[in-house]
């Protein structure tokens, strides 16, 4: 079953079309006919370089910005062009968790009204609801309730990234988008967060749709993935068979590019099962 | 917002909030202090000497200069308040508008700043007033008609910045709406900015405000505004000096006052700040 699908997506920035036929052919597209579907109950990685358009993507994805040209599909109906009030009504079933958690809240809020403003957005204006909903997300990503009259500067960087999981799973959502959620994180919390976020997988019955730049987290954590770059998709692999199968030369350079545990085992052809094996 | 008490900006912060808390005090309280009527006019004691019933003398019709003082402190910060209010009422919707809205809309509304920018404010105030024909009223609207560009472009300058944080992006994607957006996440940051501003700028309008009030635009005779004092004084420059000094010095006063509490509260909340990583 698809859940979100994207067709032919294209964004250009800055894009103008003199006349209406004309191509788009002044810049470099930031995302160039990128065609992806994220299934249910899946986690679809999304692999490439800094600035080849994953994010991008995502944020299409989302609606939050607005393709140049191509189709956005939520199970077989297509978002494209929805306007305000009937995106709002989908809103709760996709949602996003920002790879910078800290700046993705008003410093001036605090948790409660971080975990509220999804809730009232989305009818719930009872405070009590409000507080009840909100509690619990705290609860599945590990957070006490005394959190919420917390600002996001008083806590400290993992908990900043259970609150964005948890304000991106108090309406129970069933896609996640996860825009790097690692990469501010240091390894041990990174291991936190990944049993975390495969806990509530199972949990709440999500998919995800998993961006990143590395890719030794990958194989273990998705079962398709699709490597990036220059906001094309060069190929698209099962998780565990990224590093066996995988044929286009940058995908190669990618996964080369994973330091090795030991120096014996570098550009070892299974280097990467290996340790994760070791280390999990 | 609070004030920094513990940095190095303590004694100038601290200096500006008493001054202006002691400004407001003596204007809220004028009729108690006042030591006689402001308007009362005793021909016998004309230019008379600072004595125990005159503090500070009397002017050329014989009205006690203290007691105008005082009364002054109510309609200069009055006067440079309301135009405050009224500029930020009007600036603060449309920096909004166009830094939030972007695009065609900022262009035109920018455009139109522009213009307005290109004519110097305290001419085209004058302009304005004249138009509108001598009195308080009148001086006001013609202030805060002139005076709002500015902070137009400084809003609008912040909203372009506060737009594009990640949490805007967040509460668009939890569904919140564009309006409800502008208001909480990105006015509410350029809050103490505007706060700042607008504290530094009542001390200029307080001057200007003044400054119109000598040239006669403003305040009209016998009111007891420092600026129509100052422009009576005039003329007895040589023989009774004092009767410029000491509006001279109100008005200097509540500009610095004004500007030592916008020093003070310009210092960032650290706590909210100082950790951008995460």
């Amino acid at each position: 079953m698809k859940l979100l699908e994207a067709v032919e997506l294209t964004k250009v920035y800055g894009a103008k079309r003199r006349l209406r036929n004309q191509p788009f052919s002044e810049q470099a597209p930031a995302v160039n006919g990128v065609s992806l579907e994220l299934r249910q109950n899946e986690t679809l990685g999304l692999v490439g370089e800094s600035g080849c358009g994953k994010s991008t993507l995502a944020r299409m994805l989302l609606r939050l910005e607005a393709p140049t040209s191509g189709r956005i599909r939520y199970r077989d109906m297509d978002i494209t062009n929805w306007n305000f009030n009937r995106m709002r009504e989908i809103r709760s079933r996709m949602q996003i968790v920002f790879q910078n958690s800290f700046s993705s809240f008003n410093p001036a809020f605090d948790v409660s009204r971080i975990l509220a403003e999804p809730l009232r957005n989305s009818g719930i204006r009872s405070r009590d609801e409000q507080r009840r909903l909100s509690a619990e997300a705290l609860e599945s990503v590990g957070l006490s309730e005394a959190c919420l009259v917390r600002r996001p500067a008083e806590l400290s960087g993992g908990q900043q990234q259970r609150v964005g999981i948890a304000r991106a799973i108090v309406l129970r959502p069933e896609i996640l988008i996860l825009d790097e959620p690692f990469s501010s994180l240091d390894f041990s919390l990174r291991r936190q967060t990944m049993h975390l976020l495969s806990e509530l997988k199972q949990q709440l019955r999500l998919s995800y749709l998993f961006i990143t730049h590395d890719l030794s987290i990958i194989e273990h954590f998705c079962d398709r993935v699709a490597v990036m770059r220059q906001g094309e998709i060069l190929e698209r692999q099962a998780g565990v068979e990224l590093q066996t199968k995988a044929r286009h030369p940058y995908t190669r350079m990618l996964l080369d590019a994973i330091p090795a545990q030991h120096p014996r085992q570098r550009k070892i052809g299974h280097v990467l099962t290996e340790n994760c094996t070791r280390t999990e | 917002m609070k004030l920094d008490v513990k940095g190095k900006a303590k004694a100038p912060a601290w200096t500006g909030a008493i001054l202006v808390a002691g400004i407001a005090a003596v204007g809220i309280l004028a009729p108690l202090l006042a030591p006689s009527d402001p308007l009362e006019i005793h021909m016998a004691h004309r230019l008379a000497a600072p004595s125990v019933e005159y503090p500070l003398g009397t002017d050329h019709l014989g009205r006690c200069v203290l007691s105008r003082l005082i009364y002054g402190t109510r309609l200069s910060l009055f006067y440079s308040l309301t135009v405050l209010a009224v500029v930020l009422a009007i600036s603060i919707p449309i920096g909004l508008l166009a830094g939030y809205v972007g695009g065609r809309t900022d262009r035109i509304i920018m455009r139109i700043i522009d213009v307005l920018l290109a004519f110097p404010s305290l001419i085209l105030a004058l302009a304005v007033a004249a138009v509108l024909g001598p009195g308080e009223l009148h001086l006001l609207l013609a202030f805060a008609a002139v005076w709002w560009t500015g902070y137009a472009r400084v809003i609008r300058g912040m909203v372009l910045q506060l737009k594009e944080k990640d949490y805007v992006m967040a509460a668009r994607a939890s569904g919140s709406s564009h309006l409800r957006i502008a208001f909480d996440h990105v006015l509410r940051g350029a809050v103490r900015p505007i706060l700042v501003l607008a504290s530094l700028e009542v001390g200029t309008i307080m001057l200007a405000l003044a400054g119109l009030s000598f040239l006669g635009l403003g305040a009209q005779p016998p009111a007891p505004e420092w600026g129509v004092m100052l422009s009576d004084s005039r003329a007895y420059i040589q023989t009774a000096p004092r009767l410029m000094l000491y509006p001279g010095l109100a008005i200097a006063g509540c500009v610095l006052g004004f500007n030592l509490l916008a020093e003070g509260l310009r210092r960032p909340d650290r706590r909210s700040e100082s950790r951008g990583g995460a």
